[in-house]
């Protein structure tokens, strides 16, 4: 078994008397592809904002690739090559799709300088299929090509591990299955990824293995075929009377 | 792509700043007026060109140039006054503002948007009061004698505006560098989306710092050729509100975020606003003010980029 590229002890958030995450430990090995699954306000989102730097945590540490990252801003995270993306978009408006990757492979430190940033742009662009678009303003995109751009901004960076937040909220669902047959291509390429998702098909269809958050705690973490017919996560899903319901018809 | 354009550009705003300086000298003799005006000019530039750094190109409103400017008039006026040659008291005094800027920009541009604005004015209130306060080193209320740089008025005055097209000049220069630099090109990323500018590798604290340091440095900078210009300071008058919201309004008519913009603004700003005070001489700055609000009502991005978008080629 390889060395674990990420590694979170007892992470913990509390917001005043809130406690969005709590005591959560993990392991996120190269390549692999995790579903980060629970209900709305199971404190998915947290996590993340806790792992990639966004937030800090109150108690609990975040090792990457074997050395304490607790508490680094995302920037440097970045520089490391551990990225997330976000539910909502967020592209730099006024610059072309080119100049969005390039700055990402820029500042990543992946391109010496901006001109060689803006032709690896272009060979990211490509292979996301969207290299047609590359003089584009990310405002005249289609979402579904705003969320490809928001990929391959994060591919250009070189990522080891990305954690992306709902990446198909918002698609209808042959675009869904251009994503996710980009993910893979991505995952093949070394990178182990993080989904962050609420379509259970999405999860079913990509990850192996499951992670399920409920009320800021992690209450299962296994292979996916496994974790999904667990009775605690389908009553956390479901509610116990709607679990129950559909035991009973099984 | 980095074009040779924007690699010359620099050097290009150096050397017709050099030219100028050296046309100084052949301006007849008693055009005080126009010796007035074009240093007016030149110093309106050069608070332009270093805000739009901080306002225009990173999208952080600024209202700390007074302050600034303020602090570079006093240090450069007091370090002349103990006897230091004129080049080093202007060297301190940018040095000085871009020492104060580092940590206090540093620690507001954590801030957005009008809690940022509201920040940065404060400054100025700061050292309004700390230069009145200390009046064993400044004078406190009762202002500051500054020897020129010359004991004739004339003389001073030539050199004066010498020295303004110079730091214009430079200023203009690092602007257009900076711009068309990676540093630029991250300020653009930090002025149109902070988070997605983090995630994608970019220090921004450490970027916008550096920005609002050399802007304030060229202020303070400004401020010391002031103090030596003008001869005579006084706290209400170097740290008056208008030196950080004259520039502003001069981005704003010729282009926020641009790199010529500052300039076309600042011209225009200036040729109003002698029109209008010769004219209207009761109403003139009333008047500046409407004309103002009509010019940014009718050109909301500001002359240069409407000028481009009219003649770009389709």
């Amino acid at each position: 078994m390889s060395a674990p590229l990420l590694r979170v002890e007892g992470l913990s958030r509390r917001f005043a008397g809130l406690k969005a995450v709590e005591d959560v430990s993990f392991e996120i090995l190269p390549g692999e592809i995790t579903g980060l699954i629970g209900s709305n306000g199971a404190g998915k989102t947290t996590l993340v904002n806790l792992v990639t730097g966004h937030l800090k945590p109150t108690a609990g540490r975040v090792h990457f690739l074997g050395r304490d990252v607790t508490g680094s801003r995302p920037h440097r995270l970045q520089r490391l090559g551990l990225l997330r993306t976000f539910q909502v978009v967020q592209p730099f408006g006024e610059f072309t799709a080119r100049d969005n990757v390039a700055a990402s492979a820029f500042f990543s430190g992946k391109a010496h300088d901006l001109s060689a940033a803006r032709q690896a742009a272009e060979e990211v662009l490509e292979r996301l299929g969207i290299g047609r678009l590359a003089n584009q303003l990310p405002p005249s995109m289609t979402l579904a090509n705003r969320k490809r751009l928001e990929l391959a901004r994060a591919v250009a960076a070189r990522p080891k591990l990305l954690f992306l937040d709902e990446v198909n909220a918002g698609l209808n669902s042959s675009e869904i299955d251009e994503v996710l047959h980009l993910l893979r291509a991505i995952a093949n390429g070394g990178v182990a990824i993080v989904v962050i998702e609420h379509l259970m098909r999405v999860v079913r269809g990509l990850c192996r293995r499951l992670i399920v958050m409920h009320q800021g705690k992690l209450i299962a973490d296994g292979a996916t075929e496994i974790v999904a017919e667990d009775p605690e996560v389908m009553s956390a899903y479901l509610g116990a009377r709607g679990a129950a319901l559909l035991r009973g018809q099984v | 792509m980095t074009s040779l354009r924007d690699v010359l550009m620099p050097g290009r705003v150096l050397f017709v700043g050099g030219i100028l300086i050296l046309l100084v000298p052949l301006i007849p003799h008693g055009e005080t007026y126009a010796m007035r005006l074009a240093t007016q000019c030149a110093l309106l530039a050069i608070l332009a060109i270093s805000w739009n750094l901080v306002g225009g190109l990173t999208g952080y409103p600024s209202f700390a140039t007074a302050a600034f400017f303020g602090l570079g008039a006093y240090v450069g006026g007091v370090l002349q006054q103990m006897g230091l040659p004129w080049a080093i008291a202007l060297l301190a005094a940018a040095c000085a503002a871009a020492l104060l800027a580092a940590p206090f920009g540093f620690t507001i541009l954590r801030l957005r948007g009008h809690y940022f604005a509201i920040a940065s004015l404060m400054l100025i209130a700061i050292l309004r009061e700390v230069t009145t306060g200390w009046a064993s080193l400044t004078g406190g209320g009762m202002g500051l004698n500054v020897p020129g740089a010359a004991s004739d008025p004339e003389t001073t005055a030539r050199f004066a505006l010498q020295s303004m097209l110079g730091l214009s000049a430079v200023a203009l220069a690092s602007s257009a560098f900076v711009a068309k630099s990676w540093v630029g090109f991250g300020l653009s990323c930090i002025r149109m989306n902070e988070t997605a500018a983090a995630g994608a590798g970019i220090d921004a604290a450490l970027l916008k710092t550096l920005a609002f340091t050399l802007s304030s440095g060229l202020a303070g900078a400004a401020g010391a050729i002031y103090a030596s210009w003008i001869g005579y300071i006084d706290p209400s008058d170097v740290y008056d509100v208008m030196w950080s919201v004259r520039p502003i309004v001069a981005v704003l008519i010729g282009g926020l975020g641009t790199v010529f913009g500052p300039v076309i603004g600042t011209l225009v700003y200036i040729a109003l606003e002698e029109v209008l005070w010769r004219n209207i001489l009761t109403f003139g700055t009333g008047a500046l003010g409407l004309l103002i609000i009509a010019l940014l009502f009718f050109l909301p991005s500001g002359i240069l980029p409407s000028l481009r978008r009219r003649y770009r080629p389709a």
